[in-house]
């Protein structure tokens, strides 16, 4: 190999990369700017009134933008937030055992360490960068890099700590469960996920029979289910407790239908006509959300989020591309949290409820709704049930559709199941006086 | 006091009478509700328990002695684990550790005598082997036989399919 030749060869790249920067220099600059500034305003665009309003109560995300600014002047690491976040996902799954959540704790104090050794490094070039840009740029300037930080966090955030166990081989031993009294039986199906209790009814005709038959103990099997997974929703919730008595109905028909479909509409059913100012309620992946002392901040109008608001609003939430920060903040306001995610099912409140025996405080389990979360979304349910459910959806739609363009009063409509009449229902607000009328 | 130094008899299925001291036995609403209709008599009491063999009774005894001890975790609903020692501490794990029989015939005794603690321990039990089982591996564990026709069991499969799309 000639030393030359090779020499020659790299300085002539060089000379052409020069000469190239040198013709390009302002463009390239330019498009740097632009995208930085491009980065920069989408977040703004929704933080922005949070920031200016100071002392508002409504302030949180300044106040949160506050605390992560303290935290990274002690030098906590991002990782230790995220295991943080990781802990009360498994604190909330186990209860509040103090034994488990010792051993939790050693345990995660442990892999925490190995990590936050890797991780010092470009951890501490971040915070004094993020230091610099804040001195010279202000407040406003210290949302980016906190962003920037927030997002390597959760790039590897596991929004799904708890995998299911998978199969064990197993013994062989005479008798069944089939042929105990009934309230063992449902007590038995009381501590299982109801996709083990659905799977049960493969077993044999008794089984079947069991889990979706029309006898006594099959309609105590679901109730037990359903009331574990919702029935504060019902229960022990005042919003719960309108919607039900607007069914007017005193004899559920609980049964595997009713859980899954229960499961499936209520979050469209339980918050139909909460779109006023009063008592605003809007749903989110499962989640629900009171907006009621939220909504006049809204970055994108007041009124976007009251007509978005009482029904399941998830696929405008995510159409909108909502920011990470907006997305926790969103947090503050959940007062049910889908728990389908930590492999249990149902949703759980954020909140204690006197009332009606134990109902956990989970106040530090609201999630942070995941921009990933939109892909990893399955439908917890049984594909036949789910798929029955979509179609009657969408023809009862297509069904008010039509007679709502011809009634000249609806400002905006919405249909949803009652799952405990077992029908579709309409519901709209007036154009006139902003009531909501139910059809 | 008093309660402490006080036994009742409890009479199994057998005829075998075992004394207990009080405080264990009144975990039992059974029991409780028994002594509490005759509350009147004096000195050792006899309880029949006739559908609880001798076997059973002991380890039903052995459980209430060691919940006063050390009373069991509530165990969460539904189940997270399939090891009961992963849900319970250790001796109530090892506790139902046993043949199927007599875990059958301790949810028995237990919903017979009504103690709530024994009853969830062995249900939740139950239930962990059912956990995340398919209906073949249930058949196997509980030693069911399947009586469906094919075509019946193709469609209650279908039914009973969990949603899997993204």
């Amino acid at each position: 190999m000639d030393p030359q030749l090779h020499y020659d060869f790299g300085l002539e790249i060089s000379q052409a990369v020069c000469s190239y920067a040198q013709l390009y220099i302002w463009p390239l600059v330019l498009m740097g700017i632009l995208s930085v500034v491009t980065v920069y305003r989408r977040e703004m665009s929704c933080n922005r009134v949070y920031y200016l309003q100071d002392g508002d109560p409504n302030n949180n995300c300044s106040r949160e933008g506050d605390n992560h600014q303290s935290a990274a002047d002690n030098g906590t690491s991002t990782i230790s937030r995220r295991a943080a976040s990781r802990l009360s996902w498994l604190q909330f799954d186990r209860g509040a055992d103090p034994e488990v959540e010792q051993a939790l704790l050693a345990g995660r104090a442990a892999a925490q360490a190995k990590r936050s050794a890797r991780a010092t490094n470009s951890e501490r070039t971040a915070l004094k960068w993020s230091r610099k840009v804040n001195m010279v740029a202000g407040r406003l300037a210290a949302t980016l890099p906190q962003t920037i930080r927030t997002r390597l966090a959760e790039s590897s955030f596991n929004f799904f700590p708890i995998h299911k166990g998978r199969r064990r081989v197993t013994n062989t031993t005479p008798l069944h469960p089939e042929n105990f009294p009934s309230d063992v039986q449902v007590n038995i199906f009381s501590f299982l996920h109801p996709q083990d209790v659905a799977r049960f009814a493969c077993v044999s005709r008794a089984s079947k029979e069991l889990i979706d038959g029309q006898g006594p103990t099959t309609k105590a099997l679901w109730k037990t289910l359903w009331q574990r997974d919702y029935g504060w929703l019902i229960q022990s919730w005042d919003v719960g407790r309108i919607t039900f008595q607007r069914s007017n109905v005193t004899d559920p028909p609980f049964g595997k239908d009713f859980y899954f479909r229960f499961g499936l509409c209520h979050l469209d059913y339980l918050l139909a006509g909460f779109n006023s100012p009063e008592r605003c309620l809007i749903g989110l992946h499962g989640c629900i959300f009171d907006i009621t002392d939220f909504f006049t901040s809204h970055p994108g109008s007041p009124d976007t989020l009251l007509v978005h608001a009482g029904r399941d609003a998830s696929k405008m939430f995510d159409d909108m591309d909502h920011s990470r920060s907006a997305r926790r903040l969103a947090r503050e306001f959940c007062i049910s949290v889908d728990v389908s995610a930590t492999g249990s099912f149902g949703s759980k409140p954020t909140i204690a409820f006197p009332a009606d025996g134990p109902i956990p405080v989970l106040v530090e389990a609201s999630p942070v709704i995941s921009k990933k979360q939109r892909r990893m979304q399955r439908k917890e349910c049984l594909q036949h049930i789910y798929t029955v459910f979509a179609t009657e959806a969408t023809q009862e739609r297509k069904k008010h559709a039509l007679q709502m363009k011809a009634n000249p009063n609806v400002l905006d409509w919405n249909v949803f199941y009652d799952p405990f009449q077992g029908a579709w229902k309409a519901w709209y607000t007036n154009k006139r006086d902003f009531e909501t009328v139910f059809v | 006091m008093d309660v402490e130094e006080s036994t009742i008899n409890l009479v199994s299925a057998e005829g075998d009478s075992s004394p207990v001291p009080l405080s264990v036995a009144k975990m039992s609403e059974l029991v409780r509700s028994m002594m509490d209709e005759e509350a009147e008599d004096d000195d050792v009491k006899e309880i029949p328990l006739p559908n609880v063999k001798s076997q059973v009774l002991h380890k039903v005894i052995e459980f209430c002695e060691h919940h006063l001890k050390e009373p069991m975790t509530e165990i969460e609903k539904p189940l997270k684990s399939n090891s009961m020692s992963d849900v319970v501490q250790k001796f109530y794990a090892d506790f139902v550790d046993i043949e199927q029989v007599l875990l059958f015939e301790l949810i028995l005794a237990a919903n017979y005598m009504d103690i709530k603690p024994l009853l969830d321990l062995t249900c939740a039990t139950v239930a962990s082997m059912i956990k995340g089982k398919t209906p073949e591996d249930i058949r196997t564990t509980f030693n069911i036989t399947n009586d469906f026709s094919p075509e019946e069991e193709a469609q209650v499969r279908e039914e009973n399919k969990w949603c899997e799309e993204a």
